[in-house]
């Protein structure tokens, strides 16, 4: 069984307690605009491109599936992955981002890190969306539950609830995204509905998993009275809520977007006056603490 | 930067009546034993020391460095800015008075003749007079901060911590009759007597400088100084005359007159031998805590304006009398620290387990706050690592102490003063250039061979590793020439004073009188090497893309009309990404430099000669006189430091980073630099993952860490060198992004947002 990851980065220290290596999956059943990880939206590898390391000198133009133009210009819809620009490329300015890994692999690639681990750390599965390859998901956290290694799973909740029944038992902590809390308005910006999403949380509190709810708040799109409040009955309706995560909108995303060759997502990040506002009224409606 | 207190040209006018009087005695006493000499000396230069008090200071002390007199070290940092040792004389600064408009042509004469005196008299000359053909071949030049060179030659007896806990036990009366109850004993030679009776005059001439600190308050208080500030720093003096301190102000102020005096700069174990007056004062109702704090910032700030170099206050560790009482005074030498912001004092924290919690986090505060102080101590780790390498009993090695970057001194016990430098990057090059400094355009090293001479990589590996054995030897050699040159001229009587077994031995500190002998022997460019030994051992060796002649061709022309493969070789594994080729590499250039070097000691009757792998400027000034590298490093820039991977080349995260630090022999060593750079973000809204990166870098087998917190001042320089910070992860939840792989432009905008 083989998964297909973009990235392992260790000292993760955002994503779950503790110094933490982080697992991102390639692969996302939304779309939302604002993603900040759009490489690990499609399942497949695809090249991103340094264009400032770029020198235009034109050998990626031998792309087979015609993705690059002579100019060093990438085209990722035509991208397959298939990594030859990067293999021609004399400045080093392609990578291939998505790697076909088993999942003893990805823990061979983690255990030097686990002394960092100790009482409070582990792994977190991102992305991307791990439950969007539920199987090698279930069966990564199978193995690091057995190591003793504390793993939480990032998820936008997009799945079917059988994969997260599957992953629950060698879970120690869901990072659940809740980004819209009116359906017509998360398929809008998301390209989905929530509510499967909503089912999945509450069959997470059902079970009695351990849950951080992780809101991203983007201004103009979801830093509403209505959003927030929504957040706030989420707490109160569900138990297993142990805190809400806000986090606020960054640009950094934009880069990835450049290097995929995609426009900018158009959206502005707030001050932080506004961030620190939203932090208040979240703190002041909500159960549970809210961080950023 | 003047490194000590003005010697006040303007306070001075055109008298140098001091200077005068001191050589004459000098002269006078010529035939005298060394001890006497320098008592004789001392008598005279260290009432004239005496400088002025400022108006706030809660404790007597100024002195000034006049440009003769005996010290450790004098930094003579207006002339030539090297360290001076035991005799000093700092020419520059007498050419100046000389040079001065008012002086007359008489006076301009008396002057030029006492600068021809001392440029002869003066230890340092003195040791250069005795160097054979080969350290004059290999040593031409002291400037190392300027001339191009394998191996360098400092002069100095720096670092040793002296016994300040015995100090405020027995007071100066105390040390007078230790001394005078030694001197009772029949067997000892007219030698030893007469160092012992050079001991008992020094305890009465530092009483009369006592007394003359107490002239000086009193004045401030006839001339209507606060006598709330005035009263008890007089009070004190008074007691200090006739007894040991009886509270934590009497023990701060003895010792820092002591060490003032002296030329010290390392304060050791500081919570053990201020802990129980601490105590006790506290408890008693007599002292507050914020009251102890402002006579710490008293002392730090008497530390700061004497001397700006080192500093070192040492707290935590095992090995304690006294714990509790440590830890409580901790906590206030630490607080003035915090409120004093400077770079000094240099606090160090040696961490074990079962260290206070309470000291813990407030060390973690401070360095959150971006003090880069304490130095962190792995302690159970370094008491073993002290034990193995300086070949002492656990209990003596519960009391190592530390200088400079963390280099171990055995406390009270030992010299470890670091007298060598050696540019192993330098010794690289030579060797690649048939025994030449392509620099200096002259012969250097020795000649093993051309390039074409080198068929295989291991015939490079060993004729760079002869080259360091052969510079190696000549510089263990300049060591043991520094302690005898400054042997035979004066006994270094503060010290002996204070250092184990100088008394019970009656014998000067470098004629037998310290318990253990050492010195240390400070390498550059490790990393350099490695990393540069690993390109050429890929690219010429097994890829073959190029000759070494070629690769040398190209590195003495800097690259140019190569960057191409500048940047190729810059790719190749470097330290510091736990990449198993350049650790092991890395590991091998290392573990020869420590072995040739600890090789040395016996060879030249010390104890100890061990590598010292640390922080400071060197390898800056060293990396101006080295030509490119094959690491891809541009010529005459600095080079790597201390146990640490060039700056920039590590971008494979801290886990990896930690793990390429600890694959390094640090046990073999008297002390390796480990420099980790973390964000003031991490320390505000995770302090407990930096305890938990402390406790498993210790955990790794780390010896010591110092942390930095990134500042205004840093991101600033990544902005402008972003290519330098590719170790920075970016730390937003759920966003995956290595520095590295960011484009140029959002480095340089995600640095200046994180700015606020």
């Amino acid at each position: 069984m083989r998964g297909i990851i973009t990235d392992i980065i260790p000292f993760s220290v955002n994503d779950g307690p503790g110094i933490r290596t982080g697992v991102f999956f390639k692969g996302c059943p939304l779309r939302c605009r604002w993603c900040h990880n759009p490489e690990t939206q499609r399942p497949a590898p695809q090249v991103m491109v340094l264009t400032t390391r770029c020198v235009r000198c034109g050998a990626c133009a031998a792309c087979p599936a015609g993705a690059r133009g002579k100019h060093g210009e990438l085209d990722s819809a035509r991208c397959t992955g298939c990594g030859l620009c990067a293999a021609v490329c004399p400045a080093e300015a392609c990578r291939i981002s998505g790697k076909a890994m088993t999942p003893e692999e990805v823990v061979v690639r983690i255990l030097p890190d686990r002394p960092f681990f100790r009482k409070r750390g582990g792994v977190t599965l991102t992305g991307g969306e791990p439950m969007a390859q539920p199987d090698f998901a279930a069966a990564l956290a199978r193995m690091l539950h057995r190591e003793g290694i504390h793993t939480a799973v990032e998820t936008c909740g997009y799945a079917p609830g059988d994969a997260f029944r599957e992953i629950l038992p060698f879970t120690g902590l869901f990072l659940f995204d809740w980004k819209l809390t009116d359906p017509a308005q998360h398929r809008a910006w998301t390209g989905q509905d929530n509510r499967l999403i909503r089912e999945n949380l509450e069959l997470l509190n059902r079970e009695g998993a351990e849950i951080i709810l992780r809101c991203p708040v983007i201004p103009g799109v979801n830093d509403t009275p209505e959003h927030f409040r929504g957040i706030a009955e989420l707490t109160h309706a569900y138990t297993r809520i142990r805190r809400v995560d806000l986090l606020p909108y960054h640009a950094l995303g934009n880069n990835k977007r450049n290097q995929l060759g995609l426009p900018k997502d158009g959206f502005d990040p707030p001050d932080e006056q506004t961030a620190e506002e939203w932090q208040q009224e979240l703190g002041r409606i909500c159960r549970v603490p809210v961080c950023r | 930067m003047r490194g000590y207190l003005a010697w006040d040209d303007a306070h001075l006018e055109d008298s140098l009546d001091m200077e005068f009087r001191y050589t004459q005695v000098y002269r006078e006493n010529r035939d005298r034993s060394p001890a006497m000499r320098e008592l004789k000396c001392l008598e005279v230069a260290l009432p004239a020391a005496v400088a002025p008090a400022r108006a706030g200071d809660l404790l007597a002390g100024r002195r000034m460095f006049r440009p003769l007199g005996v010290a450790p070290s004098y930094w003579d940092d207006d002339t030539d800015g090297l360290d001076n040792v035991s005799f000093y004389a700092d020419i520059g600064r007498l050419e100046r008075v000389m040079n001065r408009p008012s002086q007359t042509p008489e006076s301009q004469a008396e002057i030029a003749a006492l600068i021809d005196f001392w440029k002869k008299e003066n230890v340092n000359a003195k040791v250069r007079a005795r160097f054979d053909g080969e350290m004059r071949r290999e040593m031409p030049s002291d400037m190392w901060s300027r001339d191009s060179g394998v191996i360098f030659g400092l002069y100095r007896l720096v670092f040793s911590q002296l016994d300040y806990d015995k100090l405020v036990r027995l007071g100066l009366p105390g040390l007078r009759a230790e001394v005078s109850a030694r001197m009772a004993d029949p067997s000892l030679t007219e030698e030893q007597k007469d160092f012992l009776q050079a001991l008992v005059s020094l305890t009465g001439l530092l009483t009369e400088i006592l007394g003359l600190y107490e002239e000086q308050f009193r004045q401030l208080l006839a001339e209507g100084g606060d006598p709330a500030g005035i009263r008890p720093v007089l009070d004190s003096l008074a007691r200090l005359k006739t007894g040991a301190p009886v509270c934590f102000r009497d023990a701060l102020q003895l010792v820092w007159i002591y060490s003032a005096l002296t030329g010290g700069r390392d304060f050791g174990r500081m919570d053990v031998y201020l802990g129980d007056l601490y105590a006790q004062d506290l408890d008693s109702g007599a002292l507050t805590e914020e009251e102890a704090v402002e006579l710490l910032l008293s002392f730090y700030r008497l530390m700061k304006e004497t001397d700006s170099r080192d500093g070192r206050i040492v707290m935590g560790g095992l090995g304690r009398r006294n714990p509790e009482n440590a830890d409580r005074v901790s906590l206030a030498i630490m607080k003035a620290g915090l409120r004093f912001r400077e770079l000094k004092p240099e606090f160090s924290l040696r961490m074990y387990k079962g260290l206070s919690e309470e000291v813990i986090s407030f060390a973690l505060k401070m360095l959150g706050d971006g003090m880069t102080y304490p130095l962190l101590f792995n302690d159970e780790a370094s008491v073993r690592a002290v034990e193995n390498m300086m070949h002492v009993s656990p209990c003596e090695a519960e009391q190592y102490g530390f200088f400079g970057c963390g280099e171990y001194v055995l406390g009270h016990r030992s010299i470890g003063t670091p007298n060598d430098i050696i540019n192993l990057a330098k010794a690289l090059e030579v060797t690649l250039h048939e025994g030449t400094d392509p620099v200096r355009g002259c012969p250097h090293g020795l000649n093993l061979g051309a390039p074409e001479s080198f068929d295989t990589f291991e015939k490079l590996l060993d004729a760079y590793r002869r080259q360091v054995e052969y510079f190696t030897e000549i510089a263990a050699r300049h060591q043991r020439l520094v302690y005898d040159t400054v042997r035979e001229n004066g006994a270094m009587l503060l010290m002996s004073l204070l250092m184990d077994d100088c008394v019970a031995r009656a014998k000067p500190l470098v004629d037998g009188g310290v318990r253990y002998l050492a010195g240390t022997y400070e390498t550059y460019g490790n990393t350099t090497v490695s990393d540069s030994l690993t390109a050429i051992r890929e690219y010429v060796y097994e890829k073959k893309l190029l000759t070494l002649r070629e690769l040398v061709d190209i590195l003495d022309a800097d690259f140019a009309g190569h960057e191409e493969l500048r940047q190729r070789l810059l790719r190749c594994p470097k330290f510091g990404n736990d990449d198993s080729a350049a650790d092991e590499m890395a590991r091998t250039v290392n573990t020869h430099v420590f072995e040739t070097t600890a090789r040395q000691a016996k060879a030249q009757g010390l104890s100890s000669y061990l590598v010292v792998m640390i922080n400071n400027g060197a390898n800056v000034d060293l990396g101006r006189n080295t030509l490119a590298t094959a690491d891809g490093r541009h010529a005459y820039t600095y080079l790597s430091n201390g146990n640490n991977p060039m700056a920039g080349m590590d971008h494979a995260g801290l886990p990896a980073l930690l793990r390429s630090l600890a694959s390094t022999r640090m046990d073999m060593t008297a002390g390796t630099a480990q420099n980790l750079k973390l964000s003031a973000d991490l320390f505000r809204k995770h302090p407990d993952v930096v305890r938990d990166l402390i406790d498993t870098a210790f955990d790794m087998g780390i010896l010591s860490l110092n942390i930095s917190v990134m500042d205004r001042g840093e991101m600033e320089d990544a902005m402008i060198h972003p290519e330098l910070h590719q170790n920075l992860f970016v730390r937003v939840g759920g966003f995956s992004a290595r520095f590295v792989n960011l484009d140029s432009g959002t480095q340089v905008d995600m640095l200046s947002r994180a700015l606020y």
